[in-house]
């Protein structure tokens, strides 16, 4: 399968044998051979020049995953580089990914389980042992004076969902053995996420237009790359995977045009940076699909065959988004809006890239729509170079089905939000702390810093700290954080290069990669994969799991998807023999046999065959009753759409009863009371601003994810310091200098000490500052503070920063978009003041 | 090469319109200018071997650089490198007028020069040419005067703290003689590093050099870099 | 947000700018003892103790130069190469040779052996020229730093070895109880001119300095201007070259001791100040 894999080797030789035709070839390529020198895949010390160990494995320093090697000398880990066998990320991998090392031995780890003996939040612990800990979890106990219940006592109680399991990071194997195994075993659903504080109006949007959440944009093979406030060049879902492609096009002479109100690294390096008012993009986009259809650019098949739209109602509907309307209210030019529509339109194939500059708004569903919209009609929905469903590998794995419980707590207030298809964790504190729908006696994070990441820090702190409100506060990490540092008992865990898992991110080669992450280092200290502690709490529970540990799970599964599991161990990945890229998998038509049987029905307002006995209807009639929309889990039945008087596969629906339709008209929203086709919805907040306000936004650099790698010195040693980012103009207003020490304020709270930073790469009227630093309990690299049990290592001593950076989230409120739950990192406004 | 032939934009310095240094201006004798690859190499390592020598060297593509710092990062673990200190790092650079505004990336590292500086001021003889004509350092020899990191126009050079002695980056040489290619190289992912001899005509940072306009590092000094940079500089 | 980059510590630190000051002193008390003792009728008494200074001052200048580096204990290692490319290489051989002969040449003073002093004075001129002058050389081999980058370095290296040669022996007669009579006319001549001269040095220096290039421009703004006037205006220029040359002038025939000691003191002042400026702006820290 490495044959899909194409080097700068390859690409060169490619390139000579085409350019050279013929006599001087051979020549040539002999002597390319003899001073060729290999990219990886191999590693000496320069010290000793002794070969290093190596260990391929998977990465976790964010959600990209890419497929890694891993050097050991003399026991300890010491070089990560990108698996050359990896058709994702062709053997590269980030800084980030790299200085992943640290995640092993950085002097702050939390290496026992710890108790805490002081009051909470007072950083006094107790190391205690495994046998204690889980004892003191499973029939409750003391703590500095309190009795807390343990998981036996409420299950025995029958109120396992009393139990809230809350994680951060948890993908492949890890979620697998947790979400499908043990928590419906045991009991509860009462489980959150985090997915609503990253891109849920994304996820939605997509939900409520194709199907599943995750796309790609095949940029490899495109002519047009127009980007909405993604950042791919520093951070993203797949960033090395969509980095190297995305440079590998522009340098073939694709355009690449960001819209952004900031000048990211992403800006930097496209060919043209249009800086836009935030929350805006949807507005432009929704013109540019108004330009598109009043010029005739746009894939009529497509649109009339395959959406839930026509090209009429379309026309009369963006009649009123022109370009001129669209100047006005993002502060983008109509002209340069009306010729980026037409050379998009024109582009066959283009494709659109968004992400959370574009969606972490009050409007994020409808940009988002706006945006599959654009690709939609110009014919650039799955196909090669256009916009397409990622794959990624489908291990099958064990699953048991429990029936679980739940406290309603994890979809926000009731009314808020329309349809919280991945939840609204950052409302699960204020739903626990408003109480009418019940608070758990247990909460349980696990790779999740709530304290820190959510927004409206000062109220998060609050409610953990407040042992009526969570009794029993136990935390799974690897390092002390924010969030760990209030709980009443911390579980060691393992870092991701101590650990197991299959995981299963998706490839933009289309092509599914299976692949492995396996211990590198033997985990240190107490540490346990926490996987290996569920199956043995399910034990002491008297619960069979079926699997008698993390690594015989990950057997089973390999052997239930028909991969090797030696092999995987050897090479980190693999790929199925014969897989090629599948385009318009949608038109495919369904052979009778698929969409008849006893169990099928056609729903005929949709025109969807499905299975009503993967929903949970009681009984056939009940399902044909409630109708394929309003019957709960029915799209898990999802068998094929009929168009006309055939059946194609259509556009597979998930989490939501959509058509297998490309909808860009929604009966689901209207029934909600939206506008069913998608639409600029402004943003309440910014529509009467007054002189002295100004719009705060966040983003991510290329040097850090997230709140998770500011303990990794290599990182931090490069970014520490997050300034506020301020256009020269609007910081001249206020009398503010390059350096100032200012205090941004909001109606949730305010961030102090925070420095300005003078530059022209800013929306003028906008403020931004990165999330990842600010941390004040995250060990000594990141916070400055010593942790309770720091170790000492040379670096230590030689930090050379003494400012730790800020963290917006002390300003920005915890409010859902009211269609998915959204946080809207993107939308507070805030003054400025000089401290 | 067709690929690379997109136009750069925005370079400047050709050889010819190097500012005239002040020491020229003077008067004042220069250090004497030296010819190409292998002759430095002979002169400066003291007798050469049967063998064509090496010229190794970096073409860095900095239209293809997309400011990652997976460089400065894979830098730092190869060699354990202490924080404070790094063999290899990238200047970010913003200017331009809003909203045409322009940030630019520019890797930096040891140059190689074929007419060191470093090498030259070095009293005990630690900064040396090795026998591939890489600008090396022999940890032993160094006592730590620090004149070489004052000599290097590029900055390049420091004190390891763990070691007490000068230090810089060595184009990964224990690699390089292993069959692979530099740390850097091997995890850019915009194949912005390419490294090789330039000696050797048929491979690929020859193929670049002569195929693109390329630049150096302060060509005013002589010191003969061989780290080229396609897509303008911008110093 | 202008440029983000990274610089490394300075190679050259205060030890290093006074070991450049103590080789500076040291070449300007031979200089001057060799001085009074061929025909400057006046300044006869000088010979002695200024030959008497200089070892110590090498000595100094040397425990320092050892001190600067990161692995002192290695020092040996410069004894065992010559890199004819290395001014350093040059400087260290130099150094050592030139202290023996100092070190002959205060002992024959001592033992009143005036003649052949004078002669083994003649055959360390050399060494002691170099001495002056190597500290300069040093900083233009170092290229790329726009100030360092002048042939007049060396040369005002050396005036300022002289003038602070004379305040120190200025200082150590007056301590020594000598009264400011005849010899302390002459050196104040001395004194006088060598500020003229360093004067007239620096002037060139910038003429230099705004027709080469950017970089230098910047720093002659910087000097004269900035953040640095301060120091090169007030405290290198005025109070240790004006002044002294006013003071000088002013109370031509003072007897006072007092006065001498304040202009060698003020001179010395200035002196460090420009070693200062010249090493610490020089690598683009300030």
């Amino acid at each position: 399968m490495n044959e899909n894999k194409i080097t700068r080797r390859k690409f060169l030789k490619g390139v000579a044998t085409t350019t050279t035709v013929g006599a001087v070839a051979p020549g040539m390529t002999n002597n390319a051979k003899a001073m060729e020198l290999e990219e990886g895949g191999k590693d000496f010390s320069p010290q000793t020049g002794k070969e290093r160990k190596v260990i391929p494995s998977a990465c976790w320093q964010c959600v990209a995953r890419d497929a890694i090697l891993c050097y050991v000398e003399d026991g300890k880990l010491v070089k990560i580089e990108g698996n050359p066998k990896s058709i994702r990320n062709r053997g590269k991998i980030c800084s980030k990914g790299q200085a992943g090392i640290s995640q092993v031995y950085n002097p702050d780890r939390v290496l026992n389980p710890l108790l805490r003996v002081g009051k909470r939040g007072e950083g006094k612990w107790k190391k205690i042992t495994w046998d204690e800990a889980l004892d003191l979890l499973i029939n409750g106990g003391e703590i500095a004076g309190s009795k807390v219940k343990g998981l036996k006592t409420l299950r025995d109680a029958g109120t396992p969902e009393q139990f809230m399991f809350h994680y951060g990071r948890m993908k492949g194997s890890d979620g697998a053995i947790i979400k499908s195994n043990f928590l419906p075993a045991y009991g509860t659903s009462t489980v959150g996420g985090h997915t609503a504080i990253c891109e849920v109006a994304k996820w939605t949007a997509q939900e409520l237009t194709w199907g599943k959440h995750y796309d790609i944009n095949d940029v490899e093979n495109t002519t047009m790359i127009l980007n909405f406030g993604a950042n791919f060049y520093e951070a993203h879902t797949s960033h090395v995977q969509l980095a190297q492609r995305a440079i590998n096009a522009q340098n073939n002479g694709v355009r690449l045009v960001t819209f952004d109100v900031r000048l990211s690294n992403t800006a930097a390096k496209s060919d043209e940076w249009i800086p836009i008012k935030p929350g805006t993009d949807g507005a432009v986009a929704l013109a540019m699909c108004n330009v598109i259809m009043e010029e005739g650019l746009y894939d009529a098949e497509f649109i009339e065959k395959w959406t839930t739209t026509n090209v009429a109602q379309l026309k009369d509907h963006l009649k009123q988004y022109t370009p001129e309307w669209a100047q006005g209210v993002s502060d983008v030019s109509a002209e340069k809006i009306r010729s980026l529509a037409i050379e998009f339109g024109k582009a066959k194939p283009g494709t659109c890239v968004s992400y959370r500059g574009a969606v972490a708004h009050y409007n994020g569903v409808e940009n988002e729509r706006a945006m599959k919209m654009l690709d939609g009609i110009c014919g650039h929905i799955d196909v090669k170079g256009g916009t397409l469903h990622g794959v990624g590998a489908k291990f099958v794995y064990p699953k048991i089905s429990g029936h679980p419980t739940k406290l309603k707590i994890l979809d926000g207030f009731p009314g808020d939000i329309a349809y919280p298809t991945h939840h609204a964790d950052h409302q699960v504190l204020r739903m626990i702390k408003d109480g009418k729908a019940g608070r758990p006696d247990i909460y349980m994070i696990y790779c999740y810093n709530p304290a820190y990441v959510n927004g409206g820090c000062q109220e998060n702190i609050d409610i953990l700290k407040d042992e009526k409100l969570i009794p029993f506060f136990v935390s799974v990490d690897i390092a002390m954080s924010e969030s760990s540092y209030l709980a009443d008992l911390i579980l060691p865990d393992v870092s991701y290069l101590e650990r197991w898992s299959w995981d299963d991110m998706v490839s933009y080669d289309m092509i599914p990669e299976f692949y492995l992450r396996q211990p590198v280092v033997k985990p240190r200290g107490e540490t346990r994969q926490f996987q290996d502690v569920v199956i043995e709490i399910a034990k002491r529970l008297g619960i069979d799991l079926g699997f008698e540990s993390t690594v015989d799970f990950i057997k089973k599964s390999c052997e239930a998807s028909g991969v090797d599991f030696e092999y995987l161990k050897k090479h980190g990945v693999w790929h199925p023999e014969g897989a090629v890229p599948k385009y318009k998998p949608y038109a495919k038509e369904l052979s009778p046999e698929k969409y008849t049987g006893d169990d099928i029905l056609l729903d005929e307002a949709t025109g969807v065959y499905w299975n009503w006995t993967k929903s949970k209807a009681e009984s056939k009639e009940a399902a044909i009753k409630a109708g394929y929309t309003s019957m709960k889990y029915a799209y898990k039945g999802y068998v094929g759409q009929k168009i006309g008087n055939k059946v194609y596969a259509g556009f597979k629906p998930d989490k939501l009863n959509k058509s297998g339709m490309f909808e860009l008209y929604s009966e689901l929203l209207k029934k909600k009371g939206f506008n069913p086709l998608p639409s600029y919805l402004p943003i309440p907040e910014h529509q009467n601003l007054k002189n002295d306000q100004l719009i705060l936004t966040t983003y991510k650099v290329n040097v850090q994810s997230h709140s998770r790698t500011q303990n990794n010195k290599w990182l931090t040693e490069i970014y520490h310091e997050n300034p506020m980012l301020i256009h020269p103009d609007t910081a001249a207003k206020r009398g503010i200098k390059d350096g100032d020490k200012v205090v941004v304020n909001s109606e949730t709270g305010s961030v102090e000490d925070v420095v300005a930073r003078l530059t022209k790469g800013i929306y003028p009227g906008v403020v931004s500052i990165s999330f990842h630093c600010g941390h004040w309990q995250h060990g000594e690299y990141a916070s400055g503070k010593e942790s309770f049990g720091h170790e000492c290592e040379p670096d230590c001593g030689r930090i050379w920063w003494d400012n730790v950076g800020v963290n917006p989230n002390w300003a920005i409120p915890a409010t859902p978009d009211p269609i998915s739950g959204q946080a809207r990192y993107m939308d507070t406004v805030v003054t400025v003041t000089k401290a | 090469m067709k690929k690379r032939e997109r136009s750069s934009s925005g370079q400047s310095t050709a050889e010819h319109e190097r500012p005239l240094r002040r020491r020229e201006v003077l008067k004042v004798g220069t250090l004497g200018a030296l010819a190409g690859c292998t002759g430095v190499g002979k002169a400066m390592a003291g007798g050469g071997s049967a063998n064509k020598k090496k010229c190794y060297g970096m073409v860095i593509d900095l239209r293809r650089c997309i400011g990652c710092h997976a460089c400065t990062v894979a830098c730092k673990s190869e060699f354990n490198v202490p924080l404070g200190v790094w063999r290899s790092w990238l200047r970010i650079k913003e200017d331009g007028e809003y909203p045409r505004t322009r940030r630019t990336f520019m890797p930096k590292l040891c140059n190689n020069c074929r007419n060191s500086p470093c090498i030259k001021v070095c009293p005990t003889g630690a900064a040396y040419y090795d026998q591939d004509d890489v600008s090396s350092i022999d940890q032993k020899k160094c006592i730590g005067c620090k004149l070489c990191i004052g000599a290097c126009p590029f900055k390049q050079r420091f004190i390891n703290p763990d070691k007490n002695t000068a230090d810089k980056c060595t184009m990964c040489m224990h690699r390089v003689r292993k069959g692979l290619v530099p740390s850097c190289v091997n995890t850019c992912m915009g194949n912005a590093r390419i490294f090789g001899d330039f000696n050797d005509p048929n491979s690929e940072v020859s193929q670049l050099k002569r195929d693109n306009k390329v630049e150096v590092l302060k060509p005013e000094l002589g010191t003969k870099p061989q780290v080229y940079y396609i897509g303008g500089t911008d110093r | 947000m202008p440029t983000y980059d990274i610089f490394h510590l300075p190679a050259l630190d205060s030890i290093t700018v006074m070991y450049f000051f103590f080789s500076g002193l040291t070449s300007g008390t031979f200089l001057l003892s060799l001085w009074a003792g061929y025909g400057q009728e006046k300044l006869k008494s000088v010979a002695k103790p200024a030959a008497v200074i200089t070892p110590i001052s090498l000595a100094i200048g040397l425990l320092l130069l050892v001190l600067h580096l990161e692995r002192p204990f290695q020092f040996w290692r410069i004894l065992i190469t010559f890199k004819p490319t290395s001014t350093t290489s040059w400087g260290a051989w130099v150094l050592n040779i030139f202290f023996v002969i100092s070190f002959l040449y205060a002992f024959l003073w001592l033992k009143n052996k005036g003649e052949k002093a004078k002669m083994l004075g003649l055959f360390g001129l050399p060494f002691a020229l170099f001495t002056g002058l190597y500290t300069g050389l040093l900083l233009m081999q170092m290229s790329g730093n726009a100030l360092w980058d002048s042939a007049l370095l060396p040369w005002i290296f050396l005036v300022g070895g002289l003038l602070t040669a004379i305040a120190v022996t200025v200082i150590v007669l007056t301590v020594m109880g000598q009264k400011p009579t005849e010899p302390f006319f002459g050196l104040r001549r001395h004194i006088q001119a060598l500020i003229a001269i360093e004067l007239l040095m620096i002037a060139s220096e910038f003429v230099g300095l705004f027709t080469g290039g950017a970089a230098a421009t910047e720093i002659a703004v910087m000097l004269l201007r900035g953040k640095l006037s301060f120091w090169f205006l007030n405290l290198e220029v005025l109070v240790g070259l004006l002044i002294p040359l006013g003071l000088l002038i002013v109370a031509k025939r003072s007897k006072n001791a007092g006065l001498h000691v304040a202009v060698s003191a003020l001179v010395i002042i200035g002196v460090l100040t420009m070693r200062f400026i010249v090493v610490l702006v020089g690598q683009g820290q300030i």
